[in-house]
């Protein structure tokens, strides 16, 4: 009988071993190494330019929703997320402050004051300014494979675990910029960003990040 | 015509008065009339926009029909953060899901309130009283100290308002655009108690 409970003790424990890490990926052992990495591949990184392809999976229901839109980052911590397609949405990080234009309105706030809104943009410009291992609102698990490093961030505080169990950044390993995001929810719901058609250091006027 | 103006006005602006429209002669309610209270749809994807005592908020909202008078709303950010997910059955209203912001008795009320006129729940077409004017009929029920009424055009294609009455006083006012899939294609929800109101816009996909 106590045979018999350990090894299915064991099958579990394998079970949990295995599903701990993603499939088609190895733990990163040397994470200094890594982070070093990061270091210098933001000491290159200026700016990025690229379109971005967002579906919304909403599994129960077994619904798609599916944006798209550019992307732009430029140093230092400015982010534009333009939504073109199938609704006009604009969203515009410039150091501490937030400017979201939707169809009706244009508003703009402290991104202190509201981190829900911002999360994911804060999270792609830690990734680009190599500070991800940082960011004291995630821990981190590090992965790679022979394309991308993977990136689990698993959110510390209660306001965030309510909205995600997970953020999955994949790292293009050439060059370490972001090519997908990949937000988890408690339900299993989940929401990919595809960042393609990507320029690294293009020339992006700052007249693009002004806050209203 | 100068009928049809003066009960347009009187409609618009009626706020203690009994609307109109209740005036005019009572009539049998037509079958094409009474299906625009039965929703069909598979999935309609909405564009919507909260204004709600000053503050501003955008998102998109889904519905989908999940089986015979069964029907699934959920509601996320442009970016994918989900704030709610409801479902509407004969049964009733049930929260799937919804962000502790946003989990309180007096909003999920609302919300239920709202979505469920939109998706005309718990309609007894027996108890459904009908009002033929020039160019509009009117469809009433009532429950109680409330009462809701349906305005159609006169070939009842589409309803083209909703009005929540309580105790006399009209609270809610829906304006509905034209059927698209099965929903209508632009919606507009105002609060009359107080500074909140709802649009919505569908998205083709």
């Amino acid at each position: 009988m106590d045979k018999k409970l350990l090894l299915a003790l064991m099958l579990i424990f394998s079970a949990f071993k295995m599903t701990s890490q993603p499939k088609g990926y190895v733990a990163v052992t040397n994470v200094a190494e890594f982070r070093q990495k990061m270091s210098e591949a933001a000491a290159k990184t200026n700016s990025v330019k690229s379109d971005f392809t967002q579906e919304k999976n909403l599994t129960v229901l077994d619904e798609k929703i599916v944006s798209k839109g550019i992307f732009r980052f430029k140093k230092q911590k400015k982010v534009r997320m333009e939504y073109t397609s199938p609704f006009k949405y604009l969203f515009i990080i410039n150091g501490e402050k937030v400017t979201i234009r939707d169809s009706q309105k244009s508003t703009s706030f402290s991104a202190r004051s509201n981190k829900l809104f911002t999360v994911i943009n804060n999270v792609i410009i830690d990734c680009i300014q190599g500070t991800a291992l940082d960011n004291k609102d995630f821990t981190s698990t590090v992965y790679k494979n022979d394309k991308n490093y993977l990136l689990v961030l698993k959110p510390v505080k209660k306001e965030l675990r309510e909205y995600f169990n997970e953020i999955n950044v994949s790292l293009d390993i050439k060059d370490l910029s972001v090519s997908k995001i990949d937000m988890i929810e408690p339900s299993g719901d989940n929401t990919v960003i595809l960042f393609q058609n990507k320029e690294i250091n293009a020339t992006i006027p700052d007249a693009e990040f002004t806050i209203d | 015509m100068r009928n049809l103006l003066l009960i347009s006005m009187l409609t618009v602006s009626w706020g203690c008065k009994q609307p109109a429209y209740l005036q005019l002669p009572q009539t049998d309610a037509s079958t094409p009339c009474l299906n625009l209270l039965n929703a069909e749809f598979k999935t309609v994807l909405y564009n919507g926009h909260i204004n709600v005592v000053g503050n501003h908020l955008s998102g998109l909202l889904l519905f989908k029909q999940t089986g015979k008078d069964s029907t699934r709303v959920v509601f996320s950010t442009e970016m994918g953060i989900k704030f709610f997910d409801f479902e509407f059955t004969p049964a009733g209203f049930k929260v799937i899901y919804c962000i502790d912001k946003l989990n309180k008795k007096v909003i999920l009320r609302q919300l239920e309130k709202d979505i469920g006129l939109l998706l005309f729940q718990n309609i007894i077409p027996n108890n459904i009283k009908n009002y033929k004017g020039t160019n509009e009929i009117y469809m009433g029920t009532s429950s109680g100290k409330a009462e809701t009424y349906y305005t159609t055009d006169s070939s009842c294609t589409h309803i083209k308002r909703i009005e929540d009455v309580y105790k006399g006083k009209l609270k809610i006012l829906f304006h509905l655009t034209e059927l698209k899939g099965g929903m209508p294609d632009s919606v507009y929800i105002d609060h009359k108690n107080y500074e909140f109101n709802i649009s919505l816009k569908q998205i083709q996909r």
